[in-house]
């Protein structure tokens, strides 16, 4: 999302003001919501992602006096917060990945089902990316979700997740080396060392 | 095709659009309350009036209280000299000192914070406060502007009616779209509460912790105080040296407060004397056109004699996401104009119809 950012107040400068004037909390919400909602509506499902993203500002406006002005974008932390409020619904989110393992894959038309592994379509490929997620420790879910789903760079995940950056490459290798394995278009054995 | 390939394209098929609906939680977020049901009855669904709607609450039903059948004797307006009447007020919560922060007040810089509609019925019995909210999109009619030019009907927020043609555009804009005949507009402004406390000789406070906060002007150690009017606004106002700096502690802090001013009041204002200066101060913090005049005011309250704070009805106005807005709201209907209809008013139905 490009914005024209020449006249528009920086993230920190707004929550600065909103230390002394809440309401203008509300923009850092018109601002980001949407993106947040798309977010959490593909790792939960669209029923619960309007309450986790009001869920979100209210936490991150709680915490507004703790945060550090010298970041102007705002957007690691709030999907440092989102990610954590994700992680009390885990079985929301298992159960979300449950369902598009059962899903049938509605427009497969042109599919004469021979899954050879370059021809698989992310659509045919739903139910194992599903299964493949769903197996994932919540930790390195986060990172492969926040690298893949969201517009943030290692090192803002790196601030989203508060580990170092080293820490997320390794949690991302180790996350995509389990995705293709269930995806079966590489030996796991032989990615393993 | 690479894994985070695959993922990406997995992510869009599952991605959806963000409902108009979401505006409800930036709503939650201004309201910066959790859900309603946590809060005491009286503050239900006013968490995001704030202290205007302090000043409001105190202005309508702290004359109530002390009018109650207990002190009853007092001298008021013999009740069986005027009839009574159902009785609508627009009250408008004015903010007209903006924070020291942001500038010296300028005669642009008054705006309504609060926008609410009392109705009264004529038996008194349950008293309904109807919450319009700011963001709220309608049909202003063709007002005369503050300096006396005319705007015509325009389609606008309805706060904007305020600030462009004050009390009485704003008053013919409420009539116009609830159909309910307004009997009174009252003004108060943050100074009201000032006053009031003043006239009270003080309320008593607590304070968890010492305060020092320059900025709000508090310094007090710990413990009770009685605290006078500048004191008492900062101690409602202030959200950052006392409780978490959220606004659901502030709000609890001024609900106490209230209450803490209502037993002040009931308990000193037995007496004839201070009651009338108590109702003189709170008159003064108070626009009203037409004027009211003490002794209206007094009938007023002297006919909620026995209304107490559960005989309150506090709604807000029925509201969905403004379609080419979503963080602007109009009203949702027919529910809103059920509302008005069952407190008495016609509302245009079809000169709505035609407007859209």
């Amino acid at each position: 999302m490009t914005v024209p950012t020449a006249a528009l107040p920086r993230d920190s400068d707004l929550i600065a003001d909103s230390r002394t004037e809440p309401e203008a909390f509300a923009v850092l919400f018109d601002r980001y919501s949407g993106m947040l909602y798309r977010y959490v509506s593909r790792r939960m499902g669209p029923e619960i992602a309007e309450d986790l993203v009001g869920e979100t500002f209210l936490v991150a406006f709680a915490g507004r006096s703790g945060y550090d002005l010298s970041y102007a974008d705002a957007r690691p932390w709030l999907f440092g917060i989102i990610t954590n409020l994700v992680s009390r619904h885990r079985r929301t989110e298992a159960a979300h990945y449950r369902a598009l393992q059962r899903s049938p894959i509605e427009d497969v038309a042109d599919s004469d089902d021979d899954r050879v592994a370059a021809g698989v379509t992310a659509r045919a490929a739903r139910p194992l990316l599903a299964r493949a997620l769903a197996g994932l420790p919540a930790r390195d879910r986060n990172v492969l979700l926040l690298v893949a789903w969201s517009d943030l760079s290692y090192e803002e995940v790196a601030q989203a997740l508060g580990v170092p950056i080293g820490t997320v490459r390794s949690r991302l290798n180790r996350a995509r080396r389990k995705v293709r394995a269930v995806l079966g278009d590489s030996n796991p054995m032989r990615e393993e060392n | 095709m690479d894994d985070l390939t695959m993922l990406r394209d997995l992510g869009h098929t599952l991605e959806h659009e963000p409902p108009p609906s979401l505006v409800r939680q930036r709503q939650r977020l201004l309201e910066g309350a959790r859900p309603h049901r946590r809060l005491p009855r009286l503050m239900r669904g006013w968490a995001l009036v704030g202290l205007a709607a302090v000043v409001t609450v105190a202005a309508i039903v702290v004359p109530t209280m002390i009018v109650h059948p207990r002190s009853a004797k007092t001298p008021v307006t013999d009740p069986a000299a005027r009839p009574v009447e159902e009785l609508n007020l627009l009250v408008l919560g004015v903010d007209r000192r903006r924070p020291q922060a942001f500038g010296k007040p300028g005669p642009d810089s008054a705006r309504t914070d609060t926008m609410m509609l009392a109705h009264l019925p004529a038996d008194r019995k349950k008293i309904t406060v109807v919450a319009l909210p700011r963001d709220l999109m309608v049909q202003i009619p063709s007002c005369k502007g503050l300096k006396g030019e005319s705007i015509p009907t325009h389609l606008g927020l309805i706060n904007s009616a305020f600030a462009e043609g004050g009390s009485s555009c704003t008053e013919t804009t409420v009539e116009s779209i609830t159909g309910i005949r307004i009997d009174q507009v009252v003004e108060i402004e943050f100074d009201g509460l000032k006053r009031m406390v003043d006239a009270l000789g003080g309320v008593e406070i607590t304070l968890p912790k010492a305060v020092k906060d320059k900025a709000a002007g508090l310094d007090l150690p710990a413990g009770k105080h009685v605290v006078q009017g500048d004191q008492a606004l900062a101690y409602v106002r202030t959200r950052h040296s006392l409780g978490d700096g959220s606004d659901l502690s502030r709000i609890e802090r001024q609900q106490q407060f209230l209450s803490s001013m209502f037993k002040k009041a009931t308990s000193e204002l037995t007496d004839p004397a201070r009651l009338y200066a108590f109702l003189r101060e709170t008159s003064k913090a108070i626009k009203a056109t037409p004027a009211l005049d003490l002794q209206e005011m007094a009938g007023i309250a002297q006919s909620l004699a026995g209304v107490t704070s559960q005989d309150f009805r506090f709604v807000t106005v029925p509201w969905r996401p403004w379609q080419p807005d979503p963080n602007r709201v109009d009203l949702k209907q027919p529910a809103a104009d059920k509302l008005f209809t069952s407190l008495g008013g016609t509302p245009p139905k079809k000169a709505r119809k035609k407007a859209r």
